[in-house]
């Protein structure tokens, strides 16, 4: 198991800066993700330390030993790339045989650890296709059971279930996460989907042009993202512009909103803010027919009277928008009851849910 | 049924001058040929069609057997030499970023060049009185320009084969450089971070890759170096010529009735050349199937 520690590494494509002085440590032994929208430069930082590429400046550690001066094939790092590229003039068996090959195995000798491996990525008995002769999911498992064959000490997946679909990347994903686990190798996934990134992770970052934006555990980065943009885009939320009245609340277009406590720095900026509610945080209450709207001053526990303007079901889930007072707020809620769009409704916002975060302006919309 | 071959009648129809052209063009030529060295040329006062004396003449001449050798020679060395270095110097271009692109424009140059011209250039350059000799002269490392070693008009035929590989290398570049381009550089990458340095990644996976393209190429140069008549015409020895060289010599001897002796010469060389590429690509082909690949 290995420890990867990124040190201020900076990389330019000609004049086209790409990563900023990034830092990243990866703790031995950890299932990490990258997350980042397109072009951000997930694939660059995967291929600088693959050793594919080398960083204009900073420094690229394993275990706390620079491994710039290595070149690829002296790294032992197992990769799995975003289009997957098994050798197609290869069977699945020379395929996954390769990198044991490369370091002095016969093929013969190999052939126990591949069976193995293929087994593990449940694939056994497949050694004698070649790779147009099996599905998109069945690539990426060679694929997969190629780059862990060889004991790598650090597996680097850049988009490993991009090109497969729902189902398929659902198994992937668990069997991504057993093999890992049963391995114990120390991995670096890269994805732009949130969801994904959630579910595989120990800890994950995500990552804005070229720098990381924020890095910390999946729960961490979900109930408590530091800028609009971590928010965003780790999946629908409502971020509210509002301006501080205390430690614990906040004047919004809603009215007073009890939030959870907020942190030192913000607070004593005294600036405005932004309040961040994630979607499916919001619960609806049906709202008492006869009782006059229900206001945030006159119910405690941050209840607010609203409307249903639309309501989508997707998926076992209904995406709501509603109106509180001209102010837009998007809910998602269970699918065992649907409200219709002119329902009035009641919502409470859970203050443990609402947490504070700096308004950025936000320069980034997903 | 009727419409689809009403169809079909309409398209043939419509083809049929461009198909009766070609025909005329390339198999009319042929046959004729074929019937000639036959011995059928009434036009020549011949008509002992069918006779294989012609046949005879030709392939038990000294001359023929020496033109066969030298033929392949020329076909086969400059095609071996463009297809390595071409296929190498695409490699490297497409492999490392700074100078890979004036590489590509600069090695790109000779293709717009006609062969004739390539030709005209490599005697100013090689002649004994040429550029290289005099510079070489006025370095003092040579005492008299006459001293320049014979390339040209030699039977070593270098000055054929710089000819060759003056335009061939470019077209062996191009040929595998697009194919490269097409593959992308992800593949050497997977083998890289697999353990194999440059080398072993480039011959594992890269050339594989490639294999179509090269093929395909030095086909094109083979066939072509084969049947050429005019480099070797202009710049090799008077004694042997290639077989298209000796074919050119006995159509302009001035008896006719030995102009059947030309005819043989030209289906030897059809003959000969068609035999050698098809069975390249056998090899090749059973080579790709089995690696399964295309
Ligand atoms: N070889 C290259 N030459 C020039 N620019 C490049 C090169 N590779 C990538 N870039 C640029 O660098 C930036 C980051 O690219 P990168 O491939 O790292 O993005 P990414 O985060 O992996 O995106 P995606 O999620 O779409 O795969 C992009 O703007 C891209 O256009
Ligand atoms: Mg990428």
């Amino acid at each position: 198991m290995t420890r990867v520690h990124i040190e201020g590494v900076s990389k330019s494509y000609d004049a086209h800066p790409v990563l900023h002085a990034l830092d990243l440590m990866v703790d031995a032994g950890y299932f990490f993700t990258l997350l980042g929208p397109s072009g951000c430069g997930k694939t660059t930082l995967l291929r600088l330390i693959a050793g594919l590429l080398d960083p204009d400046a900073g420094d690229i550690r394993f275990d706390g030993e620079s491994v710039l001066s290595r070149p690829p094939e002296g790294r032992n790092i197992g990769m799995v790339f975003q289009q997957h590229v098994l050798f197609p003039h290869m069977t699945v068996e020379e395929n996954v045989a390769f990198g044991l090959r490369m370091r002095g195995t016969g093929i013969r000798e190999a052939r126990p650890k591949v069976n193995e491996v293929l087994e593990m990525v449940q694939l056994a008995g497949y050694n004698r296709r070649f790779p147009r002769q099996l599905s998109g999911g069945q690539q990426q498992r060679v694929a997969l059971a190629r780059a862990v064959v060889v004991d790598p000490v650090l597996l680097l997946l850049d988009e490993p279930l991009s090109n497969l679909d729902a189902r398929l990347r659902d198994d992937m994903r668990a069997l991504l996460r057993s093999v890992q686990r049963s391995l114990g190798i120390t991995t670096i996934c890269v994805t732009h989907d949130q969801t994904e990134a959630i579910e595989l992770s120990d800890r994950m970052a995500v990552m804005f042009d070229g720098k990381i934006a924020q890095e910390g555990s999946p729960a961490e980065l979900f109930e408590q993202p530091v800028s609009a943009m971590v928010a965003e885009f780790l999946g629908s939320t409502n971020l509210l512009p509002a301006r501080l009245l205390d430690r614990s609340h906040a004047e919004t277009s809603l009215g007073p909103v009890h939030v959870r406590s907020c942190p030192d720095q913000l607070y004593a900026a005294q600036e405005d803010v932004l309040l961040n509610i994630r979607c499916e945080h919001i619960a609806i209450l049906p709202a008492v027919e006869d009782a006059e709207a229900p206001s945030l001053a006159r119910l405690a526990g941050n209840h607010v009277a609203a409307e249903v303007v639309s309501s989508v079901y997707r998926g076992g889930l209904v995406f709501y928008r509603m109106n509180v007072d001209g102010t837009p707020l998007s809910v998602i809620d269970r699918s065992d009851r649907q409200f219709v769009p002119g329902a009035r409704v009641v919502l409470r916002i859970p203050p443990e849910h609402v947490s504070v975060i700096r308004d950025d302006a936000r320069t980034f919309s997903s | 049924m009727n419409r689809r071959s009403g169809n079909t009648r309409a398209i043939l129809l419509g083809l049929a001058p461009a198909v009766l052209t070609l025909l005329l063009l390339f198999v009319g030529p042929l046959l004729l040929a074929l019937v000639q060295s036959f011995g059928h040329a009434p036009m020549f006062g011949l008509q002992e069609f069918p006779t294989v004396r012609f046949y005879r003449t030709v392939l038990g001449s000294r001359r023929f057997q020496a033109a066969l050798w030298y033929t392949l020679y020329y076909a086969l060395v400059p095609t071996i030499l463009s297809t390595v270095a071409g296929t190498a110097l695409a490699v490297a271009a497409s492999v490392r970023m700074r100078g890979s692109r004036f590489l590509t424009f600069f090695i790109r140059l000779p293709l717009v060049v006609p062969y004739l011209v390539g030709a005209a250039l490599v005697v100013a350059l090689f002649s004994n009185g040429g550029l290289i000799a005099r510079l070489l002269y006025l370095l003092g490392m040579i005492e008299a320009t006459g001293d320049f070693p014979r390339i040209l008009f030699s039977a070593g035929g270098w000055g054929i084969m710089l000819v060759y590989l003056f335009k061939q290398v470019p077209f062996v570049f191009i040929v595998v450089l697009s194919v490269l381009a097409g593959m992308g550089p992800e593949y050497r990458e997977a083998a890289r971070t697999l353990g194999a340095g440059p080398w072993r990644a480039f011959r594992h996976v890269v050339l594989p890759r490639i294999m179509p393209g090269i093929v395909t190429s030095s086909l094109l140069v083979f066939a072509f170096n084969f049947q050429s008549y005019e480099i070797p015409y202009l710049l090799g020895a008077s004694y042997p010529g290639t077989l298209p060289v000796e074919a050119l010599r006995r159509y302009q001897l001035p008896n006719l009735q030995r102009r059947p002796e030309a005819m043989a010469y030209v289906m030897v060389i059809t003959a000969f050349s068609g035999v050698v590429l098809f069975l390249y690509l056998r090899a090749y082909r059973r080579w790709e199937r089995s690696r399964g690949s295309l």
